[in-house]
C-alpha cells in the first residue's frame, strides 16, 4: 500500500511538471488537470480508504503550484472524489467514456465555479482555454487511470 | 574545249547568281523544302549512328552522375536543415539578447534598487489564479512580499518563498491590489487583478480627471512596492452618474503571458513614500 502511495505521488509530482510547465509553454493560458484522472483512477482501483489519503496528499503538493488560497484544492479535489465514489454506484466508471466525460465535467465545473464565486469577467475568447482544457482533462482522464491500475497491479498482485 | 571550258564557268557563274538572287528574296526556304527528305534520311541516319553515344551518355548524365546528384541533394538538404535550426537558434540568441539587454538598461536605470535576477520555472496550475514559480528563493535575497518588477513594469510580488524558488502573485490575479497613481495627474488609486489580462483602477472619484491613455505607476504607498514602477495604460473609462467611483480598466505594461526574465527588488520601505 505504501509503495503504491509513493509511487503515484511521484507521478503527481510528473503531473504538476506538466501542467505547470509543459502545456502552458505551449499555450500560456491552457491548463490541462491530470490529476483528476487519477482521481477517478484511485476510485476504480484502489477504493475509498486508500484512495482518500492519495487525493488529500496529492492535492495539498498540488497547492504548492497554485495562488488559490491554501485548502482551496483538496477541498476541490475531496469534494470530486466522494461525488465520483457516490456516482460509481450509478454509473459504469471502468467505461472509457465515462471516465471522459466525468473528467471533463468536473473540470468544467471547476473553472467555471471560481469564475462565478471569483467574480472573473471573462470575454469570449478567454473562455476558450478554459473550455479546451477540460475537454483536454477529459482526453487524459482514461490515461490516468490506467496508470493508476498499472501501479497498482505492479506492487499489489 | 576552250570554248565549251568557259560557257561551263558561265553557267556555274550564272547559277550561282541565280541561288544568290533567290536567297536575297527570301526563296531558300521554298527551294529547300523539296530537300526534306534528304534532311529527315540524314537525321535518321545520324540518330541511328549516334544512339549508342547518346545512350551512353544519358546512362552518365541520369544515372552515374545522378548517383551524385542525389548525394549532393542529400547533403544540401542536410545543410539546409543545419543552417534553418542555426537561424532558428541565432532567432532566439537574438531575442535572449534583447531581453537581457533590456534587463541590463532596467537595472542601471533603477541603480538605487538592489535587483535580484530571476527566471520563470513554472505557472500556475490552475487557469484561473494567476501565480507563476521563479527560480530564485530565500537563497538569492528574496523573501514574502518581495516586488518583482520586469524592463517593461511591475510584475507582482513574492507571497511565498523556499530556499531556490520563490512564488509570485500577479498583478492580474484577483487577489492582487496595489497602490498606483495616474502619473499625468497624480490621482490614487488601487489597482486590482481581475483575473483575466486586464487590471482595474478602484477608488477613483468620478469627479477625478481620469483619460484613457494616461499612464498608472505604483505610489509607493503601503510600502510594498517602489514608487513610480509602471503598472499599465489606462484603456478604458467608465463613468456612472449613479456611482461615486469612475471604473477604469488598466492594460498591463507586462504581457504576463510573455514574462521570462524578471528582477525582485530590495528595497528599504522608506525609499516609499
Amino acid at each position: 500500500m505504501l509503495k503504491t502511495q509513493i509511487s503515484l505521488l511521484g507521478i503527481i509530482f510528473l503531473a504538476a511538471f506538466i501542467q505547470t510547465v509543459l502545456v502552458p509553454g505551449l499555450w500560456s493560458p491552457l491548463r490541462v488537470d491530470l490529476l483528476l484522472g487519477m482521481v477517478i483512477g484511485v476510485i476504480v482501483h484502489l477504493g475509498f480508504s486508500q484512495g482518500i489519503l492519495f487525493v488529500l496528499a496529492a492535492s495539498l503538493l498540488l497547492q504548492a503550484f497554485s495562488g488559490a488560497r491554501p485548502g482551496l484544492l483538496p477541498l476541490f479535489y475531496l469534494f470530486a472524489f466522494v461525488g465520483i465514489d457516490i456516482l460509481k454506484d450509478i454509473i459504469y466508471l471502468e467505461n472509457v467514456m465515462t471516465q471522459v466525460m466525468l473528467a471533463a465535467a468536473f473540470s468544467a465545473m471547476a473553472s467555471f465555479s471560481l469564475v462565478v464565486f471569483l467574480d472573473i469577467s471573462l470575454v469570449p475568447m478567454e473562455t476558450i482555454p478554459l473550455v479546451l482544457g477540460s475537454v483536454l482533462t477529459g482526453c487524459f482522464s482514461p490515461l490516468m487511470v490506467s496508470l493508476v491500475g498499472r501501479v497498482k497491479r505492479a506492487y499489489e498482485t | 574545249m576552250e570554248r565549251g571550258g568557259t560557257n561551263k564557268i558561265i553557267l556555274v557563274v550564272i547559277a550561282s547568281a541565280i541561288v544568290i538572287v533567290l536567297l536575297s528574296l527570301g526563296q531558300y526556304r521554298s527551294l529547300s523544302s523539296g530537300l526534306s527528305p534528304v534532311r529527315e534520311g540524314f537525321f535518321i541516319a545520324e540518330r541511328i549512328v549516334t544512339a549508342p553515344f547518346r545512350i551512353a551518355s544519358a546512362l552518365w548524365t541520369d544515372y552515374v552522375a545522378l548517383v551524385n546528384t542525389r548525394r549532393e541533394n542529400r547533403e544540401l538538404r542536410k545543410q539546409l536543415e543545419q543552417l534553418r535550426f542555426r537561424h532558428m537558434a541565432m532567432q532566439g540568441l537574438k531575442s535572449e539578447n534583447e531581453r537581457l539587454r533590456a534587463m541590463l538598461d532596467f537595472k542601471s536605470e533603477h541603480g538605487e534598487y538592489h535587483l535580484l535576477p530571476a527566471h520563470l520555472l513554472a505557472q500556475d496550475i490552475s487557469v484561473i489564479f494567476r501565480t507563476v514559480i521563479i527560480d530564485r528563493g530565500k537563497r538569492h535575497g528574496f523573501a514574502v512580499d518581495t516586488p518583482v518588477v520586469s524592463p517593461l513594469g511591475l510584475v507582482g510580488r513574492v507571497i511565498a518563498v523556499s530556499p531556490h524558488t520563490s512564488q509570485i502573485l500577479l498583478i492580474t490575479d484577483p487577489n492582487s491590489a496595489v497602490p498606483a497613481v495616474i502619473e499625468e495627474t497624480q490621482v490614487k488609486g488601487i489597482v486590482k487583478g481581475t483575473g483575466t489580462n486586464v487590471l482595474n483602477l478602484e477608488y477613483v472619484r468620478s469627479t477625478e480627471m481620469v483619460e484613457v491613455g494616461n499612464m498608472v505607476v505604483t505610489s509607493g504607498l503601503e510600502g510594498r512596492f517602489p514608487k513610480g514602477i509602471r503598472v499599465g495604460q489606462i484603456s478604458e473609462v467608465r463613468r456612472d452618474p449613479h456611482k461615486i467611483f469612475v471604473m477604469i480598466t488598466i492594460s498591463p505594461s507586462v504581457q504576463m503571458s510573455k514574462i521570462e526574465g524578471v528582477f525582485g527588488v530590495g528595497f528599504r520601505a522608506e525609499d516609499a513614500d
